[in-house]
């Protein structure tokens, strides 16, 4: 037997194809979106502001001087100061690691119970599929900015209760997500390939199942990180969540309404530090979805 | 068709059933004791038994859901507001008139903005109208509604002086709250609907409507937005949702009397009866709403009509033309 050389082609050409993993398709994809790039771009810059706040921030997040109250943005605070003569842009530089320590816990935390209920759901089907559902539809049947206020006016304020009511309200999206791609996966042959040599129902769901429906839980993710810091700061809004002082933006929104007719920035940038946070994680969310699954492409 | 809404409604009772137990049971084990918050500071402890007695306080927590659900139900009786003393019910329903209004309003400017836009950036796609509506959807969705309202006040009342910042008694006091609620939604409506009119418009019987000389208006409106309203439908019947949860926000930005507002002043008094009957009102309202979404399927749709009217098999296949569209858009 003699290899012919078409025969060590095609194996070189299938070797090659494998090597170029989901993520490196994906960020090849991704680099050719420049609106993608432009949402990772600012979401890298908020977390190197994050991570160097103390380098970055020209004054600390509690300086007050009340001869300097309500100063216009100038050279010296280019955002302005506030009623207690505060910088804004050092605040906003520090509020910057509640709102994405908020939203990387609370999509975390609802990730892992909506993928719990979803695959759950959608791996045993029936009764524990049509109590969960139920459960779910419930929960969808409450607005979630409302569920959210629920909950916090029930746990009390503070960020800790916060990042769980914004949690919660996620979870049923998660859910749906993952159910959904349950069930499409679950009659393939390899899941019988792996039951019928002896694999747990864990197993089988975390090694064979989940993998596989990645693609719509990771852009549910960059998506529900956005969702989770909007409404967070919602209700640290309405005087809900995270209290002022603290140089939460939500909060800093709250504090500054009172001031809307003498010192217009006060409430300006820190809800523009919200909505520039927010349209990077967007863009970076809808890159990504288009990336990791053409067929979802809005 | 009848039967299938009879059979929605049906199917509401257990869901708004599982909302109010699961709202009941977060009020219920919140620490604190109503009947001291509603005596205040120097009530003694002999009031406040009597107190507790008189609103069935001491009972066990199941008998106290059961009296709950069921004054609600014969008596359409959400229970007394610990601050007023009043009825919960009678002020709930003074509240309606105003959240309505907010959410027509604000449902309309969303579906006619987004709509609108949506067709021409898809009849005109890659053009900069099309280009300059999408960075708009992007950055509509991006902004926190209550952000919105604020920069909507200093704009337009502050600086410009051109409409009032609170209130809600004469239509120019309308326009900033439905602004800012129906904003991001708009946003929503118009991505969904250009998608849906791209998708559309590459269909044969487009060309074949051209071929015959027909008109662009009559083609785009007639011929493709009809066979695009699904989508559409099923998106501004989601956003409901967002908007309702925007109007609590809306409403207490703008001093609005509405539900949102009772509900939000309610949270910081403690005053449970009134947060309860909130929360069921509006998801009472939202429910009804994705009720009419589904039945207004069937009069946009003709396939789904007849699926209703034949008997038998066919019936169950309805429902799941409009799942289907709802799980593409959520």
């Amino acid at each position: 037997m003699t290899v012919t050389p078409t025969a060590i082609d095609t194996s070189i050409d299938v070797s090659s194809i494998k090597k170029e993993t989901l993520l490196q398709q994906t960020w090849n994809g991704l680099k050719k979106n420049r609106l993608a790039m432009v949402g990772l771009f600012l979401i890298i810059l908020l977390l190197f502001v994050t991570i160097f706040a103390d380098f970055i921030a020209p004054y600390g997040v509690d300086d007050q001087d009340l001869t300097r109250a309500y100063t216009a943005p100038c050279k010296e605070f280019i955002f302005g100061t506030d009623d207690f003569g505060r910088d804004i842009f050092s605040r906003i530089v520090y509020g910057s690691r509640y709102s994405l320590m908020i939203g990387a816990v609370a999509a975390t935390l609802s990730a892992v119970i909506g993928m719990l209920i979803g695959s759950l759901a959608g791996f045993y089907g029936g009764k524990t599929d049509n109590i969960l559902m139920r459960f779910i539809d419930i929960m969808l049947a409450i607005p979630s900015t409302l569920l959210g206020i629920s909950i916090v006016a029930a746990l009390g304020n503070g960020i800790r209760n916060v990042i769980i009511a914004v949690a919660i309200g996620a979870v049923p999206a998660y859910a749906r997500i993952v159910r959904a791609s349950i069930l499409s996966v679950k009659e393939q042959e390899y899941i019988e390939a792996a039951r019928s040599i002896g694999a747990s129902d864990f197993r089988i769901i975390m090694h064979h199942i989940l993998p596989n429906c990645l693609a719509p839980i990771i852009v549910q993710i960059t998506m529900s990180v956005a969702k989770a810091i909007l409404e967070a700061s919602a209700l640290s809004f309405i005087g809900l969540g995270v209290q002022p002082p603290s140089a939460e933006w939500g909060a800093m929104l709250s504090a500054g309404r009172a001031y809307i007719r003498k010192a217009w920035w006060i409430v300006t940038f820190p809800g523009l530090a919200i909505a520039t946070l927010i349209f990077g994680l967007n863009l970076f969310g809808d890159g990504l979805r288009d990336a990791l699954d053409p067929k979802l492409k809005t | 068709m009848i039967r299938f809404i009879l059979k929605r409604i049906l199917a509401l009772i257990p869901v708004l059933l599982g909302v109010s137990f699961i709202i009941f049971c977060l009020l219920y084990f919140t620490p604190g004791d109503p009947a001291e918050y509603m005596l205040g500071m120097d009530a003694t402890e002999e009031n406040i038994q009597e107190l507790r007695e008189e609103l069935g306080l001491n009972e066990p927590f199941l008998v106290q859901y059961f009296n709950y659900i069921k004054n609600i139900v014969l008596h359409f009786d959400f229970g007394k507001s610990y601050t007023t003393k009043q009825s919960v019910t009678i002020e709930l329903l003074q509240r309606v008139p105003a959240t309505v209004t907010l959410a027509v309003l604000s449902v309309a400017f969303a579906t006619i903005i987004g709509v609108v836009t949506g067709v021409i950036a898809a009849v005109k796609q890659y053009s900069i109208f099309d280009k300059l509506a999408t960075i708009f959807a992007l950055t509509g969705v991006s902004m926190p509604n209550f952000w919105t309202g604020l920069m909507l006040i200093i704009i337009f009342s502050v600086k410009l002086g051109w409409l009032p910042p609170s209130g809600f008694s004469t239509p120019m006091h309308w326009i900033l709250p439905a602004l800012t609620v129906g904003m991001a939604s708009s946003a929503t409506i118009m991505r969904q609907t250009r998608s849906a009119m791209l998708e559309v418009i590459r269909q044969d019987y487009i060309t074949t409507a051209r071929a015959k000389g027909q008109k662009e208006i009559v083609i785009v409106f007639r011929h493709a937005l009809r066979n695009a309203l699904i989508p559409i439908i099923t998106v501004v019947g989601i956003s409901f949702g967002g908007m309702l949860g925007g109007a609590i926000l809306a409403e207490s930005i703008f001093s609005v009397p509405g539900i949102g507002k009772l509900m939000v002043d309610a949270i910081n008094v403690k005053n449970y009866p009134m947060v309860q009957g909130g929360v069921l009102l509006i998801a009472f309202a939202f429910s009804i709403v994705n009720l009419l979404v589904d039945i207004l399927y069937a009069f946009v749709d003709p396939r789904i009509k007849s699926q209703y009217k034949s008997s038998g098999k066919m019936k169950k296949k309805a429902p799941i033309v409009a799942t289907k569209a709802k799980e593409e858009t959520t």
